[in-house]
């Protein structure tokens, strides 16, 4: 792949919806994110809040290039809105912490395709920051 | 506590060999879910 690479991250159909209920999961987000080589300045985000916060939050996926320009994985980044790098993801686990994360997509790991991948084709995780 | 569930669609284009250190991506569709789950903070 020569050239210049530019990227296009490409997020619909947003859904906000009410208030947790005690007792059962609310679904307060869904996204679709699609990355691919598309010619675009600048990767746009999912912006989104949560119902009982008055923070906005965005969600996109943060390219990773290696010495030869390959784009060798992506990850998954959520942060408080407004912040424009990936130093600080709401994904990371607390405390050190090393190795693959299920917010990481190595271009590697789906060579076999996504059922094959270190964490199959579903992927949960939790967020425990809070920035 | 909030849950993200990320499906990951069927990457369309990917070059490179099975384990290899060329692979790259040229795309990947994720379809991501988040939820507000009755465990933790």
């Amino acid at each position: 792949m020569g050239g210049r690479v530019v990227f296009a991250l490409i997020a619909a159909a947003v859904l906000l919806e009410a208030a947790p209920c005690e007792g059962r999961d609310v679904v307060v987000l869904r996204a679709h994110l699609q990355f691919s080589a598309a010619p675009v300045a600048k990767a746009p985000r999912v912006i989104f809040s949560l119902p009982e916060r008055d923070e906005r939050y965005s969600l996109w996926l943060e390219p990773e290039f290696d010495v030869t320009r390959h784009l060798s994985s992506l990850e998954l980044v959520l942060q408080k809105a407004g912040s424009d790098t990936a130093a600080t993801n709401m994904l990371d686990p607390p405390g050190h912490w090393h190795g693959y994360q299920k917010y990481m997509f190595a271009a590697s790991d789906f060579a076999r395709g996504p059922e094959q991948s270190a964490y199959g084709r579903t992927r949960t995780m939790s967020v425990k920051r809070s920035n | 506590m909030l849950r993200i569930d990320v499906i990951q669609a069927p990457i369309s284009a990917l070059s490179g060999s099975p384990g290899g250190s060329e692979n790259q991506f040229e795309k990947l569709d994720l379809a991501i879910e988040m939820l507000r789950t009755t465990e933790g903070p």
